[in-house]
């Protein structure tokens, strides 16, 4: 029962009364920024990045675990009122919560939201604190050829599983790539794409390209895209919550829903868009109310959020264990941990106890202050969505601006973000994902080290990069996810034929 | 082969831009110079994988929109996604990102954030001139103080940070 004993350590880092102040405003940030349409989580952490500048690490990573949960119930809040998911994972719930709201049921269906998160966030941390030490140690014995061949295969699948198309993933994935290029090569210092300027010698601050691609593109975006009208925001004004039946409706799709999140979160699955859905789909099917889907049903909205929460806790499993990251949200964690210096993977766990544990303690205590918080607070958060469209976009512009700036304090980050911001509109209006970018601005060079570091043990040799037995397993699941599609595809076309 | 559109023709310029990129990223790594005997493995070896791969991908592109099969813009608003795109609006968006990043380290956070502010709100219909602007200003000095006074993030000063600055 050793992770017990380290998790009951974590509590206590996590209980002292600094460190659940960080909890409590990151929860408070966190929801505050994930309930403004268009912000999701990768964003909003993104952007309160520079205020933990001067935290100690720990406090600060227990701040971004809140922030985290706090961001993802932001985002389920504005899908139901406003029917405007801020990113993938929020747009089933969008799906049947907004139809909810507007049949008045608002209430039950922001309470059907909040408790199914805190269930499967509870469920899917607790099997985090338990599983993370098992990957790891099993971690610990992978050599760097076969952490590249992970890292290939979390590259394919974020870029292939994405988006409208598997060419348009992976051209943003490629981008990603060579951002992730420019600099001074760690090893040898030999300088890659830095059209002789002197700034781009440390290379591009990721921060501000994560701002930039997310904020500044939607707002150009969005101006592209003529006039806004102000939102219809759907007011909450039951008394009651949710109804017997309600709750009776709701717990078997919360625990069917963490089932099926968790899983796809601990492997590279591209994030909370296809679990979401096979919730739906699932509840649909096993649904007594077939005929409510599409007008409003509960269980459609119990199931994806389920999901949604417990894929979030899930993708932190690779992450803490292997450091390897699998959505944009997990990514944008790891680069808050790269910003004290710590490195996830498998020795983390051994290296940091008194970090991790205190992570995972306070995404308990994260969990359950945002059921405390939010549903009496929903008042609050609905006043937020009530700001003139305008207000809110010049703020966003100017808070995202502060976000490239504040981290090195220097100009030619903002004028690195203008142009992110730039090619983010393109990416929105050529619909490509903007995730696999993240991605592979992010995993590019730790994939470098790792290529650099097997060819180095093995004197060059190539043939060390497909030797193993977990190289060559891995490769082949590589080879079944890009052709398979193509096999049914074509299977598919021979049927309609005959 | 589908006659192309005029999105599809941005959509060429676009992908075509990238093939471009694609062929810089491996004409950089050509001619980069690399300080003699510190690496053993070459850094020009993963800059070349990822320039093919590049300019694989946006061949892929190329041809993927030469076949018909053009985009869907990513757009969460209701509303045509292919009405054309409103560049008006869009150039007072960037006036606002540019002004804020010419003038923060001239005249200070606060200016720059106000000017941003200001300039995006015109852009998406604020019309209420001498409202918009104070608020604006006010949304900026609250974020100046809430920045450098409670987060101890220092921020480049003007008139109005020496202004408050110097009270205190």
């Amino acid at each position: 029962m050793n992770s017990l004993n380290l998790l009951l350590d974590g509590f206590a880092t996590a209980f002292t009364a600094t460190n659940l102040m960080y909890g409590l405003a990151g929860t408070f940030l966190g929801t505050l920024v994930g309930v403004l349409p268009g912000i999701g989580p990768a964003l909003a952490i993104a952007l309160l990045l520079p205020i933990t500048m001067s935290v100690a690490p720990a406090s600060a990573l227990i701040m971004f675990a809140s922030i985290y949960y706090g961001a993802m119930y932001g985002g389920s809040t504005t899908s139901i009122l406003l029917n405007t998911p801020g990113e993938s994972g929020s747009v089933i719930t969008a799906l049947e919560g907004n139809k909810m709201a507007k049949a008045g049921r608002a209430g039950a269906a922001l309470a059907t939201a909040a408790i199914g998160s805190f269930v499967a966030g509870t469920i899917a941390t607790l099997l985090l604190a338990f599983g993370a030490p098992v990957l790891a140690d099993v971690a610990v014995k992978i050599q760097p050829a076969g952490y590249l061949s992970l890292m290939i295969l979390a590259f394919a699948t974020v870029g292939t599983l994405l988006g409208q198309s598997m060419i348009r993933g992976l051209i943003s994935l490629a981008c990603g790539l060579v951002i992730g290029l420019v600099g001074a090569d760690l090893q040898s210092g030999a300088l890659r794409l830095t059209f002789g300027n002197l700034n781009a010698v440390d290379g591009i601050e990721t921060v501000t390209v994560i701002v930039a691609i997310f904020a500044l593109g939607e707002v150009l975006y969005l101006a592209s895209r003529h006039k806004v009208d102000e939102w219809a925001v759907i007011s909450v004004n039951d008394k009651t919550w949710m109804t017997k039946s309600d709750f009776k409706r709701s717990w078997r799709p919360w625990l069917r829903g963490t089932a099926i999140g968790f899983p796809l979160g601990v492997i590279p699955a591209g994030g909370s868009e296809v679990p979401t859905f096979l919730s739906y789909a699932a509840e649909k099917k096993l649904s007594k109310h077939k005929e409510e889907f599409g007008h409003g049903a509960i269980e459609g909205v119990a199931g994806p959020e389920a999901a949604n929460n417990a894929n979030a806790a899930g993708a932190l499993v690779p992450l803490l264990a292997l450091g390897l990251p699998t959505s944009a949200t997990a990514a944008v964690v790891l680069v808050a941990f790269q910003m004290y210096n710590i490195q996830p993977g498998p020795m983390l766990l051994s290296t940091e106890p008194v970090i991790v544990w205190g992570l995972i303690a306070s995404l308990f205590i994260g969990n359950a202050l945002l059921l405390l918080l939010n549903l009496p607070l929903i008042k609050f958060w609905v006043k937020l969505l009530k700001i003139p469209r305008p207000y809110l976009y010049g703020g966003i512009t100017t808070f995202a601006l502060f976000g490239a700036y504040a981290l090195n304090a220097s100009t030619f980050d903002l004028q690195i973000a203008l142009a992110v911001g730039a090619l983010g509109y393109f990416f929105r209006r050529f619909g490509m994902p903007t995730t696999p970018l993240i991605i592979g601005l992010i995993m590019g060079p730790l994939a470098e080290t790792k290529f650099k570091l097997a060819l180095q043990i093995s004197n060059g040799d190539y043939s060390v990069l497909y030797a193993g037995l977990l190289t060559k397993s891995i490769y082949f699941i590589l080879f079944m996810v890009i052709v398979g599609p193509f096999v049914w595809n074509f299977k598919k076309k021979l049927a309609i034929k005959k | 082969m589908k006659k192309i559109t005029k999105a599809g023709r941005g959509e060429l310029v676009f992908a075509g831009s990238l093939l471009l990129l694609g062929i810089y990223v491996l004409y950089d790594t050509v001619k980069m110079e690399v300080p003699e005997g510190v690496a053993v493995i070459s850094p020009r070896l993963f800059p070349y994988f990822v320039g093919t791969f590049l300019i694989v991908v946006s061949a892929g592109l190329i041809l993927t929109i030469l076949r018909g099969n053009l985009a869907v813009p990513e757009g969460t608003e209701p509303g045509d996604p292919f009405a054309p795109a409103d560049f008006k609006t869009m150039s007072l968006v960037v006036a606002g990102i540019a002004g804020h990043v010419i003038l923060l380290e001239k005249l200070g956070f606060v200016v720059a954030a106000a000017v941003s502010f200001y300039l995006v709100a015109y852009a998406f219909g604020a019309r209420r001139i001498v409202k918009d602007i104070l608020i604006a200003f006010a949304f900026a000095l609250i974020s100046y103080f809430a920045f450098t006074k409670g987060l101890n993030i220092r921020l480049p000063q003007g008139i109005f940070e020496n202004l408050f600055s110097s009270g205190a």
